[in-house]
């Protein structure tokens, strides 16, 4: 008996909707067999009743998939990780220029001549007093209270810098010439052209250590600085920004150079 | 819609339609619209059909075929002819229903705790059985009972019951043999009698 079921079962499960003869006997005879053949027919009834059952039709247009399929590919050319790696780089860039304005120089690597300048920022102590000044500009200049302008940022921020020579001029009238006495005209014309000629060179004198003439606004220090050969920053002036010493002034200043050194006016 | 349709079939044949279903795949590999759209056409109700039997609502059958044809024409390069078109076609949208499915689900129990439980067998689009005929009732206990089906199971009754499937073709789809194939059926048939057995004495259809 129970092999007939499990033959049944197994006769359903195949799919067949008709039974054979000795399966129909058994199940006129077992009422779970019976149970389960009534819900077999039900289940085929359902599944003609499901098949019959008419499905709409699909009315999505291809425009709709091709419109998709454009607005996907345009969202997927070929670059298109360029946009967001481009997002990227500018916040990345953009955190750095905060960083950089917050932090701005204190943390970056000092290069030869501001390390050469620190380290002979505390010892450079020049003494402007010493320095060779003239007896004339010392008498000129009397007594005078600080160096120049300039040589403060010279002595400030270069290394070993010696300061050769220092003035401040005083402005002063310059001298004309007197009325010409009267005297004989020979004698007289003589000294006229002497006297002429004194006045150019003193003229020319003046304008080449460009002494200011009377009525300039201010007087303005110079200084004939000596240095070696390094890099260095001047002032205040952007870090970034290096200087080369360069042979400066006169011809007479030539000779400082022969000591590996550069000799700079500053005016 | 209609008028989309009918322009569908009007304009449809720009490529020959003799070709058979991988050689218009070939084409629509290199990027042949035209190749696409005659795919398109051939396989749009079909698909819609085991779409529409598992979800029983046409407009979400008509957005999951939308996304089964997507993502075919954007994946052709993964079809590598070893199946049939149409098997990888329905392959990608099983797949989908499959998802579909998972996220009604989440949505089905959520509603549930909101409801306290109520309706919890019913399909949430059903008519009240009581005010439709029994043919009607007939067909929504047997889809109530189909939406009860783990995912696996509802998929193979539809393939093999619904659609009557071969058994290699069902096998090609879900990329198994064709012997575990008649494992799964027999054991989704089962499963699916139990789901439909209670509903259909409820409705009187069997004692």
């Amino acid at each position: 008996m129970k092999q007939l079921c499990r033959e049944l079962e197994r006769h359903l499960e195949s799919g067949a909707e008709r039974l054979p003869d000795a399966l129909q006997a058994h199940i006129a005879g077992c009422a779970k067999c019976q149970r389960v053949w009534r819900l077999h027919q039900a289940y085929q009834r359902a599944l003609h009743a499901a098949r019959r059952e008419p499905t709409p039709a699909c009315e999505l247009p291809w425009s709709r998939i091709q419109a998709q399929l454009a607005a996907r590919a345009v969202s997927r050319r070929p670059f298109g990780w360029l946009r967001p790696a481009l997002a990227w780089g500018t916040a990345v860039a953009v955190v750095l220029a905060v960083g950089a304005a917050l932090f701005p120089f204190g943390t970056q690597p000092l290069s030869q001549g501001e390390s050469l300048a620190q380290a002979h920022q505390a010892e450079l102590r020049v003494d402007t007093r010493t320095s060779a000044d003239t007896a004339h500009d010392a008498a000129l200049t009397g007594s005078r209270a600080e160096p120049s302008v300039m040589a403060k940022s010279i002595e400030l921020c270069v290394p070993a810098t010696r300061i050769i020579a220092q003035a401040t001029p005083r402005m002063r009238e310059i001298t004309r010439p007197a009325p010409p006495a009267p005297e004989t005209p020979q004698r007289g014309t003589q000294a006229t052209q002497r006297r002429n000629t004194e006045i150019l060179a003193r003229r020319r004198l003046d304008e080449a250590v460009g002494m200011p003439a009377l009525g300039s606004v201010t007087e303005q220090s110079f200084a004939v600085a000596s240095l070696p050969l390094t890099p260095f920053r001047v002032g205040d002036q952007s870090a970034s920004v290096e200087y080369l010493p360069i042979s400066y002034g006169s011809p007479s200043s030539h000779h400082e150079v022969s000591n590996n050194e550069a000799v700079i006016g500053s005016f | 819609m209609e008028r989309a349709l009918a322009m569908d079939n009007l304009y449809a044949g720009a490529v020959d339609r003799t070709l058979t279903d991988e050689q218009l795949a070939a084409k629509a590999r290199e990027g042949d619209t035209a190749a696409m759209e005659e795919l398109y056409l051939r396989y749009r109700q079909p698909v819609f059909r085991i779409v529409y039997r598992s979800t029983r609502n046409a407009d979400e059958a008509e957005d999951i075929v939308q996304d089964v044809f997507l993502k075919a024409f954007e994946r052709l390069h993964t079809f590598r002819e070893q199946s049939r078109f149409s098997t990888w076609l329905m392959r990608i949208a099983l797949n989908l229903c499959t998802d579909r499915a998972r996220m009604r689900q989440r949505r089905q129990e959520l509603l549930e705790r909101e409801a306290e439980h109520k309706l919890a067998w019913c399909h949430p689009d059903a008519p009240d059985p009581m005010e439709t005929t029994q043919q009607n009732a007939f067909h929504e206990a047997f889809y109530t009972a189909l939406n009860q089906l783990p995912e696996h199971h509802r998929q193979l009754i539809i393939l093999r019951d619904l659609e009557e499937m071969d058994y290699e073709a069902i096998a090609q789809i879900l990329g198994t043999s064709v012997g575990a194939v008649k494992l799964r059926v027999m054991r989704a048939r089962r499963a699916f009698k139990a789901k439909l057995e209670p509903l259909l004495r409820a409705i009187g259809e069997i004692e």
